[in-house]
């Protein structure tokens, strides 16, 4: 019998949303237990700040360009390598319960297996593997998905639909009319993707993931080895928990975040000393990707809007740590507790309000880029708790599954097994961590990389929409943590900066060919 | 608002031969994969979708000369559609097939025109097989 593993994520969740990391707005007792007694990362990155190039990067261990997944919309091919493939030829029973998101999600012709799971009367895919077998899908041999609500053929939606059918108009509608990001004002002050929720906690896709979770743990035997993705589709937009939990954080008491610069003329300032694309979207000029709302001004947002929009989120982190709370308490008295490996991240960060932006889009500052991450080896490991302040990946995550079920990492997968501390990191050559950005859609087109190295953040641009190449990012965290003075056309950096683009550069991964297409939205 | 996509694959066959199989709009099942059934009648294609969604479809042209089709899907939530297949000769021996999908609201452009490209893409593989 080897280790089990529990790989738990959120959707969009800030570094700082955490108590071990300093959050002040959720209480979060259970993560930060875990945080304790295991690993805390304190500079872990994705490598794309958007769903799905992330998730890919997940479970192939692999950068964007590498794996093909550019943006969302490009569905993971399906012959895409899977460490959980890996694990379950090993052995491993393997499950992903909550938004899995390989695939795209706008599928009204079912063309997905993802999108056509739910409706088959199966947890697995009906559908032959890519080489003519039937069996799990990307290695999963068993899949029941949750998105933001009861949105598309998924098992959440079609759970709701036929138990609770009076719930499905409660929660926020993700998209309008025309299939863009709502815009739509709620909550008390009219805030963009926000309501009051009047749905009972119980039903919540949060708790429900949860259950499904406990479920599947159940029909698991002592003597079996099993990984279980758990993954919650919050604190995601649109926020709209249940209502009766909003009296944990009221909106009206708390502070603004630290990123959030209240007055007008300083914040504008400090966005116009970025690329322009920053001011664009600011001011409502340009909206350069899908994730953003088509119709939402950042510059509208007020002070009172952006408390509403944190305490919601706050709310949800709440109950997303009440709920890893009661499947960790089903896995102890299962009597699994010593032997369980617990990982615990998100896909990507999210700007709330950090110069006046919420969401997420081509920012590649901390609120998208810097990520929680919680490691918790099994009890049996012996492993001593730490905090790892060099720079780490989500690519590390599959190696690190593959090593902690005693298999060698595969040579696709770029990155490398977690360091369980500094000294460990340093010998093992986690010096940077890259991330990168393309977006192609409907004539407005991004594309930048990043490094983060030595505690700066370096980012440079491609020709594109708005930029002819020559602009670029470059932050000190250590003398300006809020990424407020951009030093890339400083002439006192130059060396420093031109160090850093030939890193970058050099560590570029070969890009895969042909590109793969967009076919969807998201 | 209006949006674009466009979709295209290069063929190692004549374009008359590529023409041959995919010019009947009729028969547009036979190497469309999200579609179940085409049926023509007049100016109008009615098709039923695999997952059973069933629209119509107005055929706007079929010009075998310059190789080309073009259609308007017929449904609420558009207010505009616009579809394009062209088979394009770029030698004796080959040729690219391209789906042009506009709309209006500009995400159905997605939406309908992923349907192409999984189309150009069933097509590519049947040109294959036929090599």
């Amino acid at each position: 019998m080897g280790r089990k593993i529990l790989f738990i994520t959120t959707d969009q969740q800030r570094f700082d949303t955490l108590g071990c990391n300093g959050g002040i707005y959720s209480r979060t007792p259970v993560i930060d237990s875990l945080a304790a007694e295991g690993i805390r990362y304190e500079r872990a990155h994705p490598q794309s700040v958007v769903c799905m190039p992330s998730r890919a990067t997940i479970i192939t261990g692999q950068h964007p360009s590498t794996h093909g997944v550019w943006m969302n919309g490009v569905p993971m091919p399906i012959d895409a390598p899977s460490v959980v493939e890996e694990l379950s030829r090993a052995g491993y029973a393997t499950s992903l319960i909550g938004k899995s998101h390989f695939e795209p999600y706008v599928d009204p012709f079912n063309a997905f297996p993802e999108t056509r799971m739910a409706t088959s009367g199966t947890h697995s895919s009906i559908d032959p593997w890519y080489d003519g077998t039937t069996g799990p899908h990307r290695g999963f041999d068993y899949l029941e998905s949750a998105t933001h609500g009861p949105n598309g053929p998924l098992h959440y939606s079609v759970w709701i639909l036929n138990n609770h059918p009076e719930a499905l108009g409660m929660f926020y509608p993700v998209l309008d009319g025309n299939l863009e990001v709502n815009a739509m004002g709620g909550g008390d002050t009219g805030v963009v993707q926000v309501k009051n929720n009047p749905i009972d906690r119980e039903i919540y896709h949060t708790d429900w993931v949860a259950d499904r979770t406990i479920d599947w743990l159940r029909q698991r035997s002592d003597d079996e080895d099993w990984f279980c993705w758990m993954s919650f589709p919050d604190p995601h937009h649109p926020w709209d928990p249940p209502e009766s939990e909003l009296g944990r954080v009221p909106w009206r008491d708390i502070d603004l975040p630290e990123g959030y610069i209240e007055d007008a003329t300083k914040r504008e300032a400090v966005l116009a000393s970025k690329p322009r694309h920053w001011s664009e979207w600011y001011d409502g000029s340009l909206v350069s990707n899908f994730e953003a709302p088509l119709e939402w001004v950042p510059a509208t947002l007020t002070s009172d809007q952006l408390r509403e929009v944190t305490a919601k989120n706050a709310v949800e982190i709440e109950l997303i740590d009440e709920a890893i709370g009661r499947v960790l308490a089903m896995i102890e008295t299962s009597g699994w507790g010593d032997d369980v490996d617990v990982v615990f991240t998100t896909d990507h960060g999210e700007l709330g309000g950090d110069f006046g932006l919420m969401f997420k889009g081509p920012y590649h500052v901390d609120g998208l880029m810097r990520l929680p991450l919680i490691w918790r080896p099994a009890r049996s490991a012996h492993v001593e708790p730490a905090v790892v302040s060099r720079p780490v990946g989500l690519l590390d995550l599959a190696p690190t599954f593959s090593q902690i079920a005693g298999l060698a990492p595969n040579e696709w997968m770029e990155g490398k097994p977690l360091p369980v501390d500094d000294k460990d990191a340093q010998t093992r050559g986690f010096e940077r961590v890259l991330t990168e950005w393309d977006s192609e859609l409907f004539g407005v087109d991004v594309h930048m990389r990043t490094i983060y190295r030595d505690g700066l953040v370096c980012s440079i641009y491609a020709p594109g929409t708005s930029h002819d190449g020559s602009e670029g990012e470059l932050y000190d965290l250590q003398e300006d943590p809020l990424q407020q003075v951009n030093l890339f056309d400083e002439p006192g950096h130059r060396v420093v900066r031109d160090e850093l683009i030939d890193d970058l550069r050099a560590s570029q991964p070969e890009p895969k060919t042909p590109r793969l297409e967009v076919v969807a939205p998201v | 608002m209006l949006g674009a996509v466009r979709y295209q694959i290069t063929l190692p066959q004549s374009a008359e031969t590529v023409w041959d199989h995919i010019g009947d709009p009729a028969e547009q099942a036979k190497w469309v994969p999200d579609f179940a059934e085409t049926v023509v009648e007049g100016t109008t294609r009615t098709i039923t979708t695999v997952s059973g969604l069933t629209f119509n479809e107005e055929l706007l042209v079929v010009d075998p000369v310059l190789r080309r089709i073009q259609y308007r899907v017929d449904l609420p939530v558009l207010t505009f559609h616009r579809g394009t297949l062209d088979v394009i000769a770029l030698d004796d021996s080959s040729c690219v097939a391209v789906s042009a999908t506009d709309t209006d609201p500009r995400i159905m452009a997605l939406v309908i025109g992923a349907v192409t490209f999984r189309a150009l893409v069933e097509l590519g593989r049947q040109m294959e097989e036929m090599n």
